[in-house]
């Protein structure tokens, strides 16, 4: 198709440009929550947390918003928890306090109940259907002025994204224009844990609808637990 | 041409039934249109405007005088505002001018005496005129969710845009409304008439009942916020060209967009102005007759450039 420039072309481009301005405000509401009923990040001993906090968001790269393969986040899960956090900075790692404005009473910290409701996030930044994510330290904290974290003081940690299911609402997306997303486990199924729980296991069932989530140790009390396991099980062959 | 994506709802409007309370001698007894509609949500963000309002618990001529409408016979602070967790002062009740210049103008109810009603936001013009107001209960949240089927607690939500272009941001929990720290109740949330929110679900249906408005609504429109509003009109789809907004707009530069009610929120339709007729995205005047229409139940994003006030008319109007 050719564009003819006519002298109204100038006029109806820069009238285009106002037109694109009213929606510039658009934004989306991301929100965690978690208490008794939706259930909880727990530690490796499957106890209540006392320290450390949350950190949700997204992935971005050069092209924009993406998700990680998840063998890319299950092998950070492998390393220590200590190089979890700067681990997924290094893929992409945007939480969402980054773009947007705490809501009240806004509390991701450990011990529950977390109430974290984040709004105002320019939907040209999280556009709708992007991949989400939770990330629990068990220690550590989140800095809202100059926005970073010493989550690198955790030694456990756990990360869950909900997708691939059949139904959407039940996927961990992006809402649309104006919508609200809230991450909780009530969406945790025993079936999919494998796939949703990315670092971690699922832990007990909470009422109804809820599911804890059971955080990772740090490899060197793991591989201290498995060599006592192996030793057991060597004193009991003899 | 609009493209309509809604599933089949059931609007039962009842004609003549009256359920205006009588709590003054001065109260004009009316026979409204009441109903109620049942609408379906699709997963994912929809724009819902109330199609009703709550009946009139006052009616009535009134003599203004600074902030307030004089009254007569009403239980002194049966209006008053009420305490919630997240605010002192929280109206629960507005007045209305039904009639005259300020048609459709509403006033929240700071409280009130046997002889008078305090409201705020009363412009000094009308001091000392005497015009007819209606009292009504507000419309809440709470009323939204009342005969919801679907709602799930902490994960379904609405988002509600503040004049200043914040998001109030309320979840479902038990029953009721939780604020944004998922704890706070916030079931009285107002929504102003003509104000729509944002909502959020997995799929689900509200059904939402009261009274069809006779007389105009005026709608405030904020520069600093994209604004969530819609006509009041619970019949069905409203025709963009009898949105009446053309005249508030200024010629060129605001606009609104017509959201998808599948979920998605996309943009189906932009319009603008001249200052007269509304205008296509093309910047071409409606055609007469045109079909752009906005769904049932929903609304419209307005940008304006500066703060303004809608008039919508009644849906009985044409």
């Amino acid at each position: 198709m050719t564009l003819k420039m006519t002298k109204s072309t100038p006029i109806l481009a820069l009238l285009a440009l106002l037109g694109f301005a009213a929606n510039s405000k658009a934004v989306v509401t991301i929100a965690h929550v978690e208490n008794s009923t939706t259930g909880a990040f727990l530690t490796s001993a499957g106890t209540s947390l006392t320290t450390g906090e949350v950190s949700f968001g997204f992935f971005t790269n050069s092209l924009g918003v993406y998700a990680p393969t998840i063998s890319a986040i299950k092998t950070i899960g492998d390393a220590s928890p200590a190089s979890a956090w700067s681990s997924i900075l290094s893929l992409g790692w945007t939480d969402v306090r980054k773009l947007g404005t705490l809501g009240t009473g806004f509390d991701p910290a450990f011990p529950i109940n977390i109430g974290a409701t984040v709004q105002n996030v320019p939907f040209a930044s999280l556009p709708s259907n992007t991949q989400l994510y939770v990330f629990g330290f068990n220690a550590g904290t989140w800095n809202n002025t100059a926005k970073t974290a010493t989550f690198g003081l955790a030694t456990e940690w756990a990360a869950v994204s909900i997708v691939g299911r059949s139904t959407s609402a039940d996927n961990w997306l992006s809402p649309a224009d104006g919508g609200t997303k809230v991450l909780n486990f009530a969406k945790l199924q025993a079936s999919t844990a494998a796939n949703d729980i990315l670092v971690g296991s699922l832990g007990s069932r909470i009422g109804t609808s809820g599911y804890n989530v059971i955080m990772i140790p740090e490899p060197a009390t793991a591989s201290l637990v498995l060599l006592g396991i192996g030793l057991l099980v060597a004193k009991r062959r003899k | 041409m609009v493209i309509h994506t809604r599933v089949a709802l059931a609007v039962v409007l009842l004609f003549g039934a009256s359920m205006v309370a009588n709590l003054s001698a001065q109260t004009t007894v009316s026979t409204p249109i009441v109903g109620f509609r049942k609408t379906t949500l699709p997963s994912g963000s929809v724009c819902i405007v109330p199609g009703f309002v709550k009946d009139p618990v006052y009616q009535s001529s009134s003599l203004i005088s600074g902030q307030n409408f004089a009254v007569t016979g009403l239980t002194s602070g049966a209006f008053n505002e009420s305490s919630f967790s997240d605010r002192p002062n929280y109206p629960t009740y507005y007045v209305e001018i039904v009639s005259g210049t300020y048609e459709g103008y509403t006033f929240d109810v700071q409280s009130n005496s046997a002889s008078q009603v305090t409201v705020s936001g009363l412009p000094s013009q009308l001091n000392g005129q005497t015009v007819s107001i209606a009292i009504r209960p507000h419309y809440k949240l709470d009323d939204l969710a009342a005969g919801n089927n679907g709602l799930l607690d902490y994960s379904d939500a609405v988002n509600i845009t503040n004049p200043d272009g914040s998001t109030t941001t309320r979840y479902f929990a038990s029953g009721s409304w939780i604020a944004e720290d998922f704890a706070s109740p916030a079931g009285h949330t107002v929504i102003y008439p003509g104000s729509g929110v944002v909502f959020s679900t997995g799929g689900a249906s509200i059904t939402t009942s009261g009274t069809v408005k006779t007389t105009k609504t005026a709608v405030p429109l904020y520069a600093a916020a994209v604004n969530y509003v819609g006509r009041l009109n619970p019949s069905g789809s409203s025709l963009v060209s009898g949105m009446n907004m053309a005249g508030i707009l200024v010629p060129y530069t605001d606009g609104f967009n017509v959201p998808s009610f599948d979920g998605q929120m996309t943009t189906t339709s932009t319009y603008y102005s001249d200052g007269v007729e509304t205008l296509d995205a093309g910047y071409s005047p409606l055609a007469p007759g045109a079909t752009d229409a906005i769904p049932a139940d929903s609304g419209v994003q307005v940008s304006v450039s500066s703060d303004t006030v809608w008039i919508m008319n009644s849906a009985l109007t044409p």
